[in-house]
């Protein structure tokens, strides 16, 4: 029986890790083309890479909409998990699948949806059709994540800081926030990867000038099949990793996923 | 006897269909403390939530002091509580929890860190200012709960269940420490609880409390000896409750009739006894061992007699009955209290 399961979790531990082996080594190969594995190794394609305009002003919408949408879906979230855990209505139920549909909806109807009704009729701009689309799309997280902490935390202990004197702003502010900062922290994570690497919201909502990483990293493959990929791969892989230790030292939020 | 807290008509309920507490009346004087006594679900609770503010009754008034505070919100009351699950804030050291009331109120850092300081003394916890929630006993925590709530000042505390998840000993323990620390301190205190032993070992005054009402407030002396209810007996450990009829000056339980020593109102239809108050071994009765334990200095005994199931209780050395043993028992009338149901 432990023999078994010691054989599984090296069948799944060897599924997560070895899609990574096989970019991280693709990503120092020396050749041309895209092969595996590759001929000889330099760094090439990864200075390539980092001198490439398109990509770094791609790197940099990305980072601004990760980041947008983010703060847009933890202001929105967070109040809104505190009202459905606190405010016990029958419609609650309701409130809280609406607030979450973003997950089960494609995000291609989104990114169509904004395309239409926001930039063509409305003539709003990309910009700004790319920012909700991405908010709407992560603010699930928020909400469930933020809501999961929220369940942990006894009424009695906002009751008490009521007792002392406290207002319902600092009781939020004293006592709740602090509380549940792991949960923001998973919500901010989980918030952040996703928009950051999220494809089909921004596939109808990209065009000349703007340009999310993810959607330049497709663009580039469809015309041309160097090593660049991997290396642009390997590098927002550990970026990604980069944020996840950044706040988990910030936050705590090992507890929390 | 100044009045720290009046409640007046006071009506409280969670949902519009089911009333909690019932039109009531209650005055806690100023230095005492005062406890609501009563099994779970009688409104105990409740009464204390409505006091704190954090239960908005639907009639009556709540005055404390000279300030009628039935509207004010629960953070300009200036009421301590302490909670059953103690409360304390997790992400804050124990020095934190306690100055929390006092960074509110804008203390001044000097005077804020004194009163601090002395709060932990009070209750013993100097060295462990440091210390976050989760690293105390439940006993620490109970009396960081405490000095949390006393650091403040308050016109009154409240106390809900504040030792009911502690072990026995410590419970015993902390029973001792807050009436030490309410006489000490001189504050009016509120105190919650369904212990009926706490209850009176504690408090200067008790009031039980049954589906909302108060049916009896007295001082632990008269509650412990003349409950005036059937309710308040059965809570106060009068385990034999037997219907009665008073004839003038006869007495009639079952089918014996007795001469009274003094006259009874006749409206009176229970009789009521403790377990220790039942005479064994006399022939007025009979009954038939159905059960006997053994407690240490007393056995307790259940007895199948014609009045129904008895509850007796003797000396562990005049206990010489086994189970299904018959005997006689006598129902001393000088021992009985009459309660009219």
């Amino acid at each position: 029986m432990k023999n078994t399961n010691v054989y599984v979790l090296g069948v799944v531990l060897f599924f997560l890790i070895a899609p990574f082996t096989i970019v991280f080594m693709t990503a120092f190969s020396d050749d041309n083309s895209l092969i595996f594995p590759p001929k000889s190794y330099s760094v090439r394609w990864i200075i390539s890479v980092l001198q490439t305009e398109t990509f770094a002003s791609s790197l940099v919408t990305s980072l601004w909409l990760g980041i947008g949408a983010t703060v847009i879906a933890l202001l929105l979230g967070i109040p809104a998990a505190y009202a459905l855990q606190r405010y016990r209505l029958p419609e609650t139920e309701w409130i809280r699948t609406a607030l979450t549909s973003p997950l089960i909806i494609p995000g291609l109807v989104i990114g169509v949806a904004l395309l239409r009704q926001f930039v063509l009729i409305r003539d709003g701009s990309v910009n700004l059709a790319l920012l909700v689309g991405h908010a709407a799309l992560v603010l699930p997280y928020a909400v469930r994540v933020v809501g999961a902490s929220l369940a942990n935390l006894p009424r009695d202990i906002e009751d008490a800081a009521l007792s002392l004197g406290a207002t319902r702003g600092q009781v939020f502010w004293r006592v709740v926030l602090p509380n549940v900062r792991g949960g923001v922290a998973a919500a901010t994570v989980l918030a952040f990867i996703n928009s950051f690497n999220h494809v089909p919201v921004s596939l109808f909502l990209t065009g000349p000038g703007v340009t999310t990483l993810p959607i330049r990293m497709l663009l580039h493959m469809e015309s041309s099949y160097d090593p660049s990929i991997a290396a642009l791969s390997m590098l927002v892989i550990l970026f990604s990793i980069f944020f996840v230790l950044i706040t988990e030292r910030l936050l705590g939020l090992s507890r929390y996923m | 006897m100044k009045t720290a807290l009046q409640l007046t008509n006071l009506t409280l309920s969670y949902t519009r269909e089911q009333i909690a507490v019932q039109n009531l009346n209650l005055e806690v004087e100023s230095g005492e403390l005062l406890a609501l006594l009563g099994p779970s679900g009688c409104g105990k609770t409740t009464t204390m939530k409505a006091v704190a503010g954090l239960l908005e009754p639907v009639s009556g008034q709540i005055r404390l002091g000279e300030k009628e505070i039935t509207r004010v919100p629960a953070n300009r009351r200036d009421i301590g509580m302490v909670f059953q699950s103690y409360a304390l804030f997790p992400h804050l050291s124990v020095f934190e929890n306690v100055a929390f009331g006092l960074r509110i109120r804008r203390v001044e850092q000097k005077e804020l860190e004194a009163r601090v300081r002395q709060a932990l003394e009070t209750v013993d916890l100097s060295s462990f200012h440091q210390r976050l929630p989760a690293q105390l006993s439940g006993g620490q925590q109970q009396r960081v709960a405490l000095a949390r709530a006393f650091v403040i000042r308050p016109q009154l505390m409240l106390l809900d269940e504040p030792l009911s998840n502690l072990d026995a000993r410590l419970r015993l323990e902390m029973r001792v420490e807050i009436r030490r620390l309410q006489k000490q301190l001189g504050v009016t205190m509120l105190y919650v609880t369904h212990d009926q032993a706490e209850a009176l070992a504690l408090a200067d005054r008790v009031a039980i409390m049954n589906a909302g009402r108060i049916e009896q407030l007295a001082t632990p002396e008269v509650i412990y000896n003349q409950p005036a209810t059937v309710f308040a007996a059965r809570f106060v450990g009068f385990d034999n409750i037997l219907p009665i009829k008073i004839l003038e000056h006869r007495l009639q339980i079952g089918q014996i009739e007795q001469t009274l020593p003094r006259v009874l109102n006749s409206n009176f239809n229970r009789a009521a006894w403790r377990s220790e108050s039942i005479e064994l071994g006399g022939n007025t009765w009979k009954g038939k061992v159905l059960t006997r334990s053994f407690e240490g200095q007393r056995v307790e005994y259940q007895l199948e007699t014609e009045l129904g199931l008895i509850r007796a209780s003797v000396e562990s050395e005049k206990a010489i009955w086994k189970e299904h043993n018959t005997l006689g028992f006598g129902l001393p009338l000088a021992r009985a209290v009459f309660l009219e149901e």
